[in-house]
This record gives structure tokens, sequence and C-alpha cells, in this order.
């Protein structure tokens, strides 16, 4: 039977106490005895020396016999005195005669009577006697009554006392001894258990439980031990071993958890084959379920089971290669099922290494959904086709309805046709416009050299005025185009509207200023910059101005002041140009940023109605607007506004697309 | 055919058309013009003589208006040159460029109407 560490080292402390105890106590009763006997014999020699001292005493002065028997009688009354007797020797009993009742009576008293002193300790009724006989020698001033020679032994003193009294005495100190003995070692001994078990057993046992938790499984159980000892340090560094191997495992538990869920929700067959013995080792629940296997039944089954026969040796090669490469795949296999059905598969296979053995992994993908599906197609499309032809003969039928709906939607399609054209316009038309330009130059430069030198009455000159007009009508129609051609996306950067006002009447003051025209310039030095393209600002600019200038034929006033304007939906920086012309009809106010809307006369031939249409897609690149306006009894108003610039950044943003 | 004392103005633009048309139209209103068709023939005129004026397209095969406008700049600094283009939209960096530069005094668009030219002529020669 094994005892618990515990229990065997209490046991085993409990044990040594107590024989050392059980030694001790052997030991006391052992010198008591000894004690006894040395008290008895001393006791007892110097009780037969007093006695013999006494009969001497009485000898010497004359006292005969019966002066002895009296004072014996007396000592026998003594306490303890259990037998005095007087043993006559030959001496004796050749001068006096032999007494019955004083003759030798054992060998004590032989033995006596040959001179030596005879001691011994009996057991009598439970208590100790000592028995001792004292030989008596003849002194020489006995001589004279005694016939004998000084010296010779005439007889002995035997005695008996007894040692109750002693007895009692010493037991009582050797029970006193032993109760103390037993006291003091039971307590040492509790006490001893008691901190072997506080500061050692119970730490260990701790930590037994602790080591066998965690040899159990159990990473989570701690120690705990908050001793400041050896004891202490081992359960503290086995509680981190426990922390470090429970966050391993963990963290194990958690990647094996991943890596599980990843394989067994895979939708595909998963399966490991030991290449060298041909036979599955292990397999997804896909694959079971591909297969129809349990997974007791899978592991350990050879792969002829699983392919068909006649597609064995091609795949038995197959294999081979694919370890030789470490991996490959193969199309349209077969897998035979469990119950003996085969459903087409897909198969890649790649080899793995675990501890050094060499195992191919397979993956299986089930193409027979796949495969279905291509059949269902196939009828599918016969079915449709079937459907095609019935709905056909219907469609006819509702074709006439559509031409009546195809006839409503010719009015949206002719828009739409129109925005085409400027699209092809924009792409076509710049090539165009801008070869045509020169040679229009020279054109209309000759025209006009010419022009001046005739006169006016001369028949060429209507002639010539009509290839003036004509190209100034070319003229016109290649600069819109060209405008409308720019693209959308040019560089932005941070500029100020004053710049752009500046720019435009500097750079095109010949092209604006005609006759008598005059422009007056209101500029806010603090306007805030803006995000934007100076070309096409300036463009803008340039139309407004131009349509300004033509609305008064050349005559009158044009204003352009720059302010900062806040409306609700945030800070703007804009550019009024108002005029003193007519202002623009009630009824072409909502149309005239409509391409190819023009209020000017086309037989004039200076527009072609591109000019505002350019400008609102320019400001709206700008994320601004442009807004009309009538100055009551004066001319119209035009103004463009741009949003305030927040932040420089935002320009970037903006200028890098 | 130049007559004494009439200012002489220097045309450069490769299409001759307007050469001549500009040519025609300043000797009418009393100046006396030259015209060239590429840069070189502009830099080898002013080798020539003096023009108080020239007139340059911006966009020209060979060397363009901007680098012989450089040229002639080299050679002498302070003639006024007139820059037109009808390319207005790839002009448009070359302008700014040569606003910055100090370089462009006057700018028209081209087509051009006569009284644009004579009115700058006037102006600047």
């Amino acid at each position: 039977m094994r005892y618990k560490l515990p229990l065997t080292f209490n046991l085993y402390i409990s044990l040594i106490l107590f024989a050392g105890f059980g030694a001790l106590v052997l030991h006391d009763v052992r010198s008591s005895e000894l004690l006894l006997m040395e008290i008895g014999f001393n006791e007892a020699d110097r009780f037969a020396q007093s006695l013999f001292d006494q009969l001497y005493t009485s000898m010497r002065l004359g006292g005969g016999r019966f002066e002895n028997r009296a004072a014996i009688e007396r000592f026998k009354r003594m306490q303890g005195v259990e037998e005095i007797r007087i043993v006559h020797g030959p001496p004796l009993d050749r001068q006096f005669g032999e007494e019955p009742d004083e003759k030798p009576g054992d060998d004590f008293d032989k033995k006596a009577l040959s001179g030596e002193k005879v001691k011994e300790v009996e057991r009598r009724d439970g208590f100790r006697v000592v028995r001792f006989v004292l030989p008596i020698r003849l002194k020489p001033e006995c001589v004279k009554c005694h016939k004998a020679m000084p010296g010779d032994v005439m007889g002995a003193v035997s005695v008996r006392l007894s040692l109750d009294e002693y007895e009692k005495t010493i037991s009582a100190h050797t029970r006193d001894f032993i109760f103390w003995a037993v006291g003091i070692i039971g307590a040492v001994c509790l006490a001893v258990i008691y901190s072997m078990n506080k500061r050692l057993l119970k730490p260990l046992s701790m930590l037994k439980k602790s080591a066998e938790a965690i040899a159990g499984g159990d990473l989570s159980y701690r120690a705990n031990i908050e001793a400041k000892d050896e004891i202490g340090d081992v359960g503290r560094a086995f509680d981190s071993m426990a922390e470090r191997l429970d966050a391993a495992r963990s963290e194990l538990c958690d990647l094996n958890e991943r890596h599980s869920i990843l394989i067994e929700t895979a939708p595909d067959g998963i399966v490991l084959k030991d290449i060298e013995t041909r036979k599955f080792i292990d397999a997804n629940t896909a694959a079971l379920f591909l297969t129809g296997y349990s997974k007791e039944e899978f592991v350990g089954l050879p792969e002829e089971r699983l392919y068909p026969r006649e597609f064995l040796s091609a795949y038995k090669k197959l294999c081979e290669r694919w370890a030789y490469d470490g991996k490959g795949c193969l199309y349209d296999a077969r897998l035979v099922r469990k119950d003996l059905s085969s459903i087409p598969i897909d198969i890649s296979a790649s080899v793995v290494e675990i501890k050094g053995r060499k195992y191919m992994q397979l993956v299986w993908r089930d193409i027979s959904e796949r495969k279905g599906l291509e059949e269902a197609v196939r009828r599918h499309m016969e079915r449709l086709e079937e459907l095609v032809r019935q709905r056909t003969s219907e469609l006819n039928r509702s074709l006439a309805e559509l031409e009546d709906a195809y006839g409503r939607l010719k009015d949206s399609e002719q828009k739409l046709i129109q925005s085409a054209k400027l699209k092809s316009l924009g792409e076509m038309g710049a090539g165009l416009a801008h070869e045509l330009n020169s040679p229009l130059a020279g054109i209309l430069s000759i025209t006009e050299v010419l022009l001046r030198r005739k006169n006016k009455e001369d028949s060429d000159y209507t002639l010539l005025m009509k290839v003036k007009d004509a190209a100034v009508r070319s003229r016109q129609i290649i600069l819109d185009v060209m405008s409308y051609s720019r693209p959308l996306r040019e560089t932005f950067e941070p500029i100020s509207l004053n710049s752009v006002v500046d720019a435009t009447l500097g750079l095109f003051s010949s092209e604006i200023k005609s006759g008598s025209l005059e422009i007056l310039r209101e500029s806010d030095a603090a306007l805030p910059a803006v995000s934007g393209n100076k070309g096409q600002l300036m463009e803008v600019l340039l139309n407004i101005i131009k349509n300004a200038r033509d609305a008064m034929r050349g005559k009158g006033r044009i204003f352009i002041r720059t302010s900062l304007v806040r409306r609700d939906d945030g800070d703007f920086s804009a550019i009024e140009v108002s005029d003193t012309g007519q202002g623009i009809p009630t009824e072409a106010m909502d149309k005239i940023f409509d391409p190819f809307f023009t209020t000017k006369d086309k037989g004039g031939g200076l527009n072609i109605g591109l000019g505002l249409s350019i400008s609102k897609g320019i400001v709206t690149g700008h994320k601004g607007r442009i807004e009309a306006s009538n100055i009551a009894g004066s001319g119209a108003c035009f103004g463009v506004l741009i949003p305030v610039l927040a932040d420089a950044r935002q320009i970037k943003n903006q200028g890098g697309e | 055919m130049a007559e004494q004392g009439r200012k002489k103005i220097l045309i450069v633009d490769d299409e001759e058309s307007v050469c001549v048309g500009m040519r025609e139209m300043l000797n009418d209103a009393g100046y006396s013009a030259f015209y060239a068709t590429d840069g070189k023939g502009a830099i080898k005129a002013m080798a020539d003589a003096e023009y108080s004026l020239i007139f340059m397209d911006m966009i020209m095969p060979g060397m363009s208006g901007l680098e012989t406008f450089r040229k002639i700049k080299e050679i002498k600094s302070s003639q006024t040159v007139v820059l037109f283009t009808g390319f207005f939209k790839e002009a448009d960096k070359m302008i700014y460029q040569g606003i910055k530069e100090g370089m462009i005094d006057v700018f028209i668009r081209k087509p051009f109407y006569s009284d644009e030219i004579i009115n700058t002529a006037k102006k600047y020669a």
C-alpha cells in the first residue's frame, strides 16, 4: 500500500520521536532498578552493621544472650524489617552447643559463614526485598569469653528488608517523567508536523495538484503558493511555466481551430494519402460526404477502392509524376463512392511532408453540379429557343404599337443627336478648325485689303464684301468650335479673379474694343483666391464681354466688378459684368445657356450660339455658377461665381486630377 | 517700291496668304511691310534691315514663334513684337509664359480684322 507523502512524513516524525522517547523510558526504568538495588544493599548493610554494633556493645557490657535477643526483637520492630536471624558458626556451636533456630538455613548463610558478605534482591508479593547476610568475625577483646581465635568467623547476621517505600517513590517519579515526556514529545511532534505541513507538505501537495492538473491538461490551474521561500519560488516558477504553457497552448488551439475550420468547412474534399502505402490516412468532412464513407472506414482505405478500375493505371502514373513534381492536377476524373456509384471530380494534388514522411494532399472538387449545369443549360437553351420562336410572333404583333412609341421617342432623340453632334464637333472640329484658321486669316486680310482699295461703287466691291462676310462667319465658327473642344480637365491652381479680368482685358483689348465702347472696372483688392484655370475663366469673361458689346452694337458702357459674395451655400468670388444695352428678352431668359441658342442675327453670321453654353460648362467645372439677370432701366447683368478656396491643399488635389 | 521715311514692318507667318494680305494692308496704311515665312527668314531679314515693328505667328513649323521671339530679342532687345495665333488653346501656356517673361507686348487672335492690325501698327510702330 502506498501512503501519501504528508502521512508518511508525519508517521516517520512521530515514530522517530516516540522511539527516542521509548528508549529514554527504558533507560529510566533500568536505572531506577539499579538505583533501587543500590539503595537496598546500602540500607541492608548499614542495618546489619548497626545490629551487630548493638549486639557487640551489649556483649561487651556483659549482657548475655537474653539481652541480645531483646535487642534483636527491638530491631525487628523497625519499619520495613522483614526478618532478622542470627546464624551460629561452628565455634559457637562448639562452645554453646547447637541451637536449632540458629543453624545456617541456606546457601547464603553458609557462604556468609565462610567470611563473605552476601546480598541479593528478591521479589515477594510484588515488592522487592533485599536479603543481606553479614559475617561476624571475632575481635581480639572477645576472646575473653569466646573460645576461638581473633578473626575467626563466629557466625552471621541475616536480614531481610522490604524496599516497598523506595519502590513506591521511584515509580511515582517514573510515572511523572513518562507523563511529562509524553506531553512534551507530543507537543513537539505536533509542532513539527504542523510547521512541516504548513511550510513544506501543503505547498508540495499544491504543487503536486498543479502538476497533476497540468499533466491532465488543465493549464488554467495555478498553484498560487504565497510563501517567500524556495518552495514559493518553485511554485511561482511553476505557475509562470503554466502561464506560458497555457498561452502557447491557447495560441496553438486557436491556430489548430482555424486550420481545422479551414479544412473542415472547405466545400472541396481534402484527403491525405500515404505515398508509400498508397492508403488514405485522413479526410475532411466534404471528402467523407463525397465518398459516402465514415471516417473510420475511410482511414486505411487503399486508393484502388476510390478510383475506377480503367482509370487506375493512368492515375498511378500521374501520381508518380505528382510525387516527383511536388504537385499537379487532373480534370474530369471520376471518384467511386461507397455505394459504387461514381461522380465526376477535378483533382489537384500537392506533396506534403509530415515528420519526415511524404504524403500526398489531394483536393477533390465535385464537378457533377457543373456537369449537370452544363446539361441543364443545354436543355434550357433548347426550351428558350422554342420560347423565342413563340415570342417573336407575338412581338411582331406588338411592333406596330412600338412604332408609335418610336415616333414619340424621335423628338427626344433629336436632342440627343444634337449633343452627340456637339461632341463630334468637339473631337473633329478642333483639328479642322486649327488647320483652317491660318488660310482663313489670309483670305480675310487679303479681302479686306482689296475692299479698301476698291471704290464702293465698284461692281466687285459687293462680291468682295460677300467673301469677307463669309470669312468673318467662318472665323466665329472656328473660334466657337475651338473653345468647345477645350478639354474639361485642365490644370487648376489658386488664382484671383482680378488677375483673370486683368489678363482678359489686356490680351483681348484689340478684339473687344470697337467704336465708342467704354469699359469701367471696379476691383476688390482683398478678393479671396479660387481654384481655377485662368485660360478657361478668361474665355468665360471674354464671351460675356463680347455678348455685352454685341448687345449694345459697339456703343455704350460695360461695368466689370469683382467682389466677395456670400450665399447660403458658401462664399464665392464673383465677377459681375453689366452693360447699358437692352437687356435679355424675357422669353429668352431660360434658354440663353442652351447650346445653339442665340438672339443675335444669324444672318449676320457672328454667332452660332455656343458662347454662353461653353461658359456655363466651364463655370460648372469650377463648381461655380453663372447667373444672368436684367437691371431695371438698364441692360443685362451676368455674374460668374466661383467658390472661395478654403484650403490650399484642396487646389492641389483638384489640380492633380 | 518702298518710299523713303516709311516705317518698316516685318511680318512672320508660315501661311503666305496671311503675309501677303497683311503686307498689302500695311503698305496701304502707309508702312513699308516685308514678310518671312519662317523663323530663319525672320532672323535673316533682321540682319538686313531695322524694323519698327514685327508681327509674328506663334505656331510655325521649324522654329516656333516664341523661339524666334527670343532670338530676335537677343539680337535687338528693344524690338517690339506683336504675336498672334489661331491656335489659342495650345498657345495658352506659351502666352502666359511669354507674359511672365515680359516678352509679349501685344497679342492678337487670328483670324483678325484689318482694323486690329492697323490700330496695333499705329500704336506700336
